[in-house]
């Protein structure tokens, strides 16, 4: 196990050094002057020169790309062109939001999809489990933002229930459109995916035994049955993550959450390059180690799977 | 002839003649919801086919005397700030959708196949190279890299493609390659070999028309993601720029006006939804009439 753990990481390492390339790279190929569109179109040629010498921009792409290299590993991953704030600092103060967002939606999303998914999987060909599953195909046909935006129009423009945006004084009620609308797609994935493992499982001898052992039907499926359904099912969970971070952007751009996302898309509205390569860096890195935990957690959860 | 390398008694159950085509389209008709998919994509198709006979108004007609209109019987489904009738324009968008559909999987198959049939082929170093490409590309969240790429290129249609391409081909590069991997050590493979054929011929005269079946799920499949990433990209404003009409460009015009005219986001956004579930019902349907193996997820 501690083996395999250091083979994993030592392997994290090329895949974030290409991930750094591929950024420097992006970063590289934009058209148009960065310098230009911090100082704007009237700015003094003295002035643009200097700005470009402050910035090494006009060194060769392999010097630029090594000082890239050099100050991201250290954590550096520059400042917005436009708040001259460094990107790290704001990410650290938008990324707890956008982390209370998704933790709220991956528990919504869970209960939903996991209790939606064995029900179907119990009342298999049954009406129950043709609406459920047409609903979550539903779910996961529809666009997040849309449906974030017919949320809002119904809760709370026509109802008046919730806040129509931002986080508030982050009490509940702010919180509440926004998970729904980030985790009902992760819902959707998750019956489907629920139920096609529990009739796998349903169908396995240690669960015939204890059907012809007498054990009530909700026991066998409430604790013979689920517990070698979540395995598979925390897995999918974790691998989600991606999900929650793409849905962050789409979500809280709708909502006017004040997280990761949001920044980002203010970024994209201003050509803010630097904010952009770092967020996209960010959660690439994210991603990776997140993907990583989540395969940690397969092997601590099922004592069947050993590696060596 | 798919049956040719395989145990006789798998033949046994398909009657003679009978491709695997044929007897896949044959558990495809049976499938209702799978029909019901497929009519809702071909419906889909014939609208962006025949948009200009279809569609009232010339999707790009600004008429400020009718500026955010509900819907009537003149405008069907309303009009939007400049007055342009959104009916016509969800009409057209549907051309947007459906190229960008089929476009970014034309260039992610052809990377994708291209990538997956070598890694998987030959294995060793080239696999282990090819494989550390996919491995870096999908290490970004999707909408993410490709919200960095489009930045990088600059919003327009045609960037789109290319972003998506560059980001999806990944999926197909993996799909390929494990099913390459599969099929290499067989011995119609060896037949080939002893037969004296190059690898580009074993490659793609013989190993590729046996993994046709994930390729299609995964074409069908495909094409829905890419629908709904172009209108994500698109409501970003990324994507296609006024005045084609993008529905998700549509969706993010009318967010401004979502309380006095709620219809101008509604209607795009159920045509995303619409376009996108007949391709999953359809790309379902297909995966259990050509794959009953794999996984429903």
């Amino acid at each position: 196990m501690t083996q395999y753990l250091i083979r994993r990481l030592l392997l994290i390492v090329p895949v974030l050094l290409g991930v750094m390339l591929l950024t420097f790279f992006l970063m590289y190929i934009v058209p148009g002057d960065p310098v230009l569109s911090m100082l704007g179109q009237h700015a003094s040629d003295d002035n643009i020169a200097r700005l470009r010498e402050q910035l090494k921009l006009n060194r060769p792409w392999y010097v630029q790309l090594f000082s890239y290299l050099n100050r991201t590993i250290r954590g550096d991953l520059g400042k917005s062109y436009l708040t001259h704030l460094p990107v790290t600092e704001a990410l650290s103060q938008k990324l707890p939001n956008t982390a209370r967002l998704a933790v709220t939606a991956i528990v919504f999303s869970t209960i939903m999809g996991v209790s939606i998914g064995i029900i179907s999987a119990v009342f298999q060909n049954t009406w129950i489990d043709h609406a459920a599953m047409t609903f979550a195909l539903l779910f996961i046909s529809t666009p997040i933002f849309w449906f974030g935006m017919v949320l809002i129009f119904f809760f709370s423009m026509t109802l008046g229930w919730f806040p129509i945006s931002g986080m508030g004084d982050g009490s509940l009620k702010y919180l509440i459109l926004p998970a729904f609308t980030l985790g009902s797609r992760s819902a959707a994935f998750l019956a489907r995916y629920t139920r096609s493992v529990m009739l796998e499982v349903i169908r396995e001898d240690y669960i015939r035994t204890a059907r012809a052992k007498g054990v009530k039907e909700k026991l066998v499926v409430l604790k013979h049955a689920l517990k070698n359904v979540l395995i598979p099912v925390s897995t999918v969970i974790g691998l989600n993550l991606a999900s929650y971070l793409n849905g962050a952007v789409l979500t809280e751009s709708i909502f006017a959450w004040p997280g990761f996302g949001r920044y980002v898309v203010e970024a994209i509205q201003k050509r803010d390059f630097q904010v952009i390569a770092g967020s996209v860096l960010v959660g690439a890195v994210i991603f990776v180690l997140f993907n990583l935990m989540v395969d940690m957690l397969y092997v601590a959860l099922d004592p069947r799977i050993k590696y060596d | 002839m798919f049956f040719n390398n395989d145990k006789k008694s798998q033949v046994v159950n398909i009657k003679r003649g009978e491709s695997l085509w044929r007897n896949a389209w044959k558990k495809l008709k049976r499938n209702k919801v799978a029909m019901i998919g497929l009519i809702m994509v071909v419906i889909f198709i014939a609208v962006a086919v025949f948009a200009p006979l279809i569609a009232p108004y010339d999707p790009n007609e600004i008429d400020l005397f009718s500026v955010l209109k509900e819907p009537s019987l003149t405008h069907w489904l309303g009009t939007d700030y400049y007055g342009r009738d959104l009916f016509s324009r969800i009409v057209f968008g549907s051309r947007i959708s459906l190229s960008v559909g089929i476009i970014v999987q034309v260039i992610s198959l052809t990377i994708g196949t291209i990538m997956g049939s070598l890694a998987g082929y030959y294995g060793g170093k080239v696999d282990m190279f090819i494989m550390r490409i996919v491995d870096i590309v999908m290490s970004f969240p999707s909408l993410l890299f490709t919200i960095a790429i489009m930045v990088a290129l600059g919003p327009s249609l045609y960037n789109v493609f290319i972003a998506l391409g560059v980001v999806w081909w990944t999926r197909t590069a993996r799909i390929v390659r494990s099913e390459f991997m599969r099929n290499r050590e067989r011995d119609y493979v060896d037949a080939a070999r002893a037969l004296g054929n190059n690898d580009f011929k074993i490659m793609y005269k013989h190993i590729l028309p046996n993994c046709m079946a994930p390729i299609i799920i995964s074409f069908t499949m495909g094409i829905a993601t890419s629908i709904m990433s172009e209108a994500s990209l698109s409501f970003l404003g990324l994507g296609a720029q006024e005045p084609t009409p993008s529905w998700g460009s549509i969706i993010n015009n009318g967010l401004q006006y979502l309380r006095v005219a709620p219809w101008y986001s509604l209607f795009p956004g159920l045509a995303i939804a619409y376009t996108v579930l007949g391709f999953n019902l359809l790309g379902d349907g297909l995966r259990d009439a050509l794959d009953p193996k794999m996984k429903e997820f």
